[in-house]
């Protein structure tokens, strides 16, 4: 007997449905521009419609056209071709800070978090001394003193990365480690290293990888900063932070010189942390029966 | 007495994007001015959610749909949610399960009553909605002076509760829903909720829908019971018929198993399997795939209620058939198995003497969880620990296998000084290991649930030198052991009931081969009909097995079903203990004889 309904209702604690069904058309739009971003880092070089370095002084600062379909920049540089060729370094550098923050922040942060006492003082004191350096002014000293790099300037934001994470997977894993399971692998003789990196890491992994997809975006807006400034890359290099800087006299001859890597910049950067916040969503175990 | 709640083929429905699932399908049910029904169920049986839309708080995505939902002859269905907020509170409330996290922590006790009493039409003076406050939280016997002024923090979880129930009814509404109030409290404090949830809805003749999965809580409030299985009603009747005679081989079940506190049971009855999802037995009985009368007709089509007495409805279509066989039934599982009497003479095999344990806080103060505690465990003995929270049960259980250290006194387990973990050496903790585990309350986490069963056994195995050709025969042996198919290696928990976890749980401390098994509340997160399979698990795991055990439980019942001795615990004190039939009936400490009498029964 199914019943006629007269009326129906449905349960209206905060609409909170709606929000949670927007990132999906969101999400599938920033897989896209990450799927673009990589595919472009990887066979750009046989799509750039000319040689990025190549120079053409009779046409510098040209709009667009149909030979150009971003101008040019000041020295007659194909921005398309540029902006294709800097892909590989918008990936590379963020991906080896996000990998190295990965690595650093699960192994210090599982460990602070679960072993407690005087390692955990050592760890967060050292991660405290860590958050009092001003990151990205140290990287501009550093960088300048040294003298420049693309890869120093990696390294260097690798370091300075890192000690969030550690905060953060410190807090997962304490509140790990009070979980039965926890306890009754340690009285079931499991071996101290295997709970902390192959238990609580796995339990832990959802906001190990959406911290990574965090640390990646921030990697990237730090290091086309340090390139803007002239720090990061050297010169002539096409990385998209350096375009910035190169096309910004550009502004009024070629605008698209200049916005071409700075939306290229944005969407990448959100698309990444976007990605990252899916991922927390789909493989965090909610509730008890954690489907 | 008239109609004061009607509800006529409810049907509650979670939806997202195209998939929909039935959560309750076609429930009916009425209560009438001055009159208290209860709706029992297990989880998943949708109970929670058949009260959460009558008062409109469903969850997102779940939507409910009726023929009719009117309260006191006037429509309430087809309400806006602006016009049902103005019902909430003022004609229906709701009182909730967990006291711990119902109160606002950052509002005092009258603070949580005043919004209620200047939320109504005529605006109140503070000074007026403050005596106001006070005078409502002494209907529910909170009458100490400054009592008002506490934040919940500095209250225990029955005053707790008490706050809750008059904030519910500072809106002195016609219709209480209550869901589980007592299910997260002691025993004792239990029963005194229970007994002011009944005077108040008598005093005020007002309607109360009681939620609860205890058909003894169900029996000694409501007036009349409704019995909920998958998401549609198996069986209404009166309380006091429906505990006479039950007419529906659910409810029959429901009532069995629940483990007898006045004698042990020669069997537990269990219902085997678990609740299916509405969906799944949408066009037959519901219960047909558990019942053991189970029968063609049973699935050929959903049977709809109907009278089968005055005042008594059940949806089995064999009732008449099998009626006589239900009581025969109802006989045999009543039959007491002769206690025997506690061995003497051996040696223990686990000896605590002088046990202590403080712990100190974070701002100097401590507490004292253990103070002075014996106890003796000879060997394939099984031994119970009864108390209340904070009586220092599951600190005790803790100190034994090591994830405590004892402040204090000593701790001997089949000849080895357990007293501190810490100071043994490798291989003697590895031999107390393969001595004594522990099985925690809480299945759903005792599981890594990122890995299958077969995984966790197999570590387990592993690590604890296991041949590693055997090991995998040695999983089959180990699920089949515990009443579980082979092919759940592959499963990850998730995939799992809250039973059959606890069966996971258990053949993965199986694996290290204990001879003695620290049961820290093992059935209590775990459905009625479960429970009896789990305990009698335990029994012949007993048997066959010869192991020891240490069952800490607050719940007597379980006690008297599994366990030849018992230490009560008070305060980290043992206050009494002896041979379970002696402790059980004749109890001597003032605290054990107020334990026994706080068990809910039905009204006399």
């Amino acid at each position: 007997m199914t019943a006629t309904a007269a009326s129906s209702f449905r349960g209206s604690i905060i609409g909170h449905s709606g929000l949670r069904r927007l990132p999906s058309a969101f999400t599938t739009v920033a897989f896209i521009i990450v799927f673009v971003v990589v595919f472009l880092a990887i066979f750009g070089r046989f799509l750039q419609p000319y040689d990025p370095a190549a120079q053409d002084l009779f046409h510098t600062s040209a709009p667009p056209s149909s030979d150009h379909w971003l101008g040019t920049d000041g020295l007659g540089r194909d921005i398309l071709s540029r902006l294709i060729a800097g892909a590989g370094a918008a990936i590379t550098g963020p991906f080896v800070v996000a990998i190295t923050g990965l690595i650093a922040a699960s192994g210090l942060g599982i460990l602070s978090g679960y072993m407690g006492g005087t390692i955990d003082l050592v760890i967060q004191r050292f991660v405290d001394f860590m958050f009092a350096l001003p990151g990205l002014l140290i990287a501009i000293v550093v960088v300048g003193v040294v003298g420049g790099g693309y890869w120093l300037a990696v390294l260097v934001l690798s370091l300075l990365n890192f000690s969030g994470g550690v905060r953060i997977l410190r807090g997962a894993a304490l509140e790990q480690r009070a979980l039965p399971y926890v306890e009754a692998a340690r009285t079931l003789g499991v071996p101290r290293r295997r709970i902390m990196y192959r238990h609580i890491w796995r339990n832990i992994s959802p906001i190990v990888f959406a911290n990574a997809a965090l640390d990646f975006a921030l990697a990237l807006v730090a290091l086309s900063s340090l390139s803007y400034l002239g720090l990061g890359t050297s010169p002539g290099e096409p990385e998209w932070g350096r375009m910035l800087a190169e096309n910004q006299p550009l502004l009024f001859s070629n605008p698209v010189g200049v916005l071409a890597p700075a939306i290229a910049i944005v969407l990448f950067a959100t698309s990444v942390t976007v990605i990252g916040d899916w991922f927390y969503d789909r493989f965090s175990f909610s509730g008890r029966t954690g489907r | 007495m008239s109609r004061l709640l009607e509800v006529e083929s409810l049907r509650v429905e979670y939806a997202a994007g195209r998939m929909r699932r039935t959560l309750v399908s076609d429930v009916s049910l009425h209560v009438d001015r001055g009159e208290t029904i209860a709706i029992v169920g297990e989880s998943g049986s949708g109970k929670t959610l058949t009260a959460r839309a009558i008062i409109r708080l469903l969850p997102t995505g779940v939507e409910a749909t009726a023929k009719r939902m009117a309260l006191d002859g006037a429509d309430i269905l087809s309400l806006s949610a602006r016009e049902a907020g103005g019902l909430r509170g003022n004609r229906i409330s709701m009182i909730f399960q967990d006291p711990f996290t119902m109160l606002n922590p950052v509002l005092r006790c009258r603070g949580h009553l005043e919004e209620v009493l200047r939320n109504r039409a005529k605006p109140l003076r503070r000074s007026q909605a403050r005596a106001d406050a006070i005078a409502r939280l002494a209907e529910v016997g909170i009458t100490e002076p400054g009592a008002a002024d506490r934040y919940p923090f500095q209250l225990s979880g029955g005053m707790r509760q008490r706050v809750g129930l008059a904030a519910a009814l500072a809106g002195d509404p016609e219709l209480l829903i209550a869901d589980e109030p007592s299910t997260a409290l002691d025993v004792t404090t239990q029963a005194e909720i229970l007994e002011l949830l009944k005077s108040v809805q008598r005093a005020r003749g007002m309607g109360l829908v009681l939620i609860t999965h205890d058909l003894r809580v169900a029996f000694s409030v409501a007036d009349r019971v409704y019995v909920l299985y998958a998401g549609s009603l198996v069986e209404v009747s009166d309380a006091d018929a429906l505990q006479d005679e039950p007419l529906h081989p659910y409810s029959l079940g429901l009532l069995l198993s629940e483990p007898a506190t006045e004698f042990k049971q020669a069997q537990l009855l269990a219902i085997d399997g678990s609740v299916p999802a509405p969906d799944d037995v949408a066009t037959q009985c519901t219960f047909a795939a558990r019942c053991r009368w189970s029968a063609p007709q049973c699935v050929a089509a959903a049977p709809p209620l109907r009278e089968v007495g005055p005042g008594r409805e059940s949806a089995c279509v064999r009732l008449e058939e099998i009626r006589g066989e239900m009581t025969a039934v109802r006989r045999e599982v009543r039959t007491a198995l002769l206690e025997p009497a506690a061995q003497a003479g051996t040696a223990p095999f686990l000896a605590v003497r002088d046990l202590a344990k403080v712990f100190s806080g974070q701002r100097g103060g401590v507490v004292r969880a253990l103070s002075g505690v014996d106890i003796v465990v000879g060997p394939g003995e099984s031994v119970g620990i009864v108390g209340e929270s904070g009586s220092g049960k599951t600190t005790l259980g803790r100190c034994l296998v090591g994830l405590e250290t004892p402040t204090g006194g000593a701790i001997e387990i089949d000849g080895i000084d357990a007293t501190s973990y810490a100071k043994l050496s490798s291989a003697d903790r590895a031999r107390l290991r393969r001595t004594i585990q522990i099985v925690f309350q809480d299945p759903y986490s005792s599981l890594d649930r990122t890995e299958t069963v077969g995984a966790a056994l197999r570590e387990v195995l592993a690590v604890n030198k296991y041949p590693s050709d055997r090991i995998a025969s040695r999983i089959d042996d180990l699920l089949v052991r515990v009443g579980l198919p082979v092919g759940y290696a592959k499963r990850r928990p998730a995939a799992l009931s809250g039973g059959e976890r606890q069966r996971v749980v258990i053949a993965r401390t199986l694996a290290i081969g204990p001879k003695l098994i620290v049961c820290d509340e093992p059935v209590s997160a775990l459905d009625v009909s479960v429970q009896a399979q789990i305990l009698n698990l335990f029994r012949e795991l007993r048997e066959e097995l010869g192991l020891s055990y240490l069952f800490i439980t607050h719940d007597l019942a379980v006690v008297r079903q599994v366990v030849d001795r018992v230490y009560v615990l008070y305060r980290g004190n043992v206050v009494e203990q002896g041979p379970v039939a002696r402790v059980l009936d004749e109890p001597r400490h003032e605290y054990t004889k107020r334990l026994i009498s706080s068990i809910p029964r039905a009204a006399a």
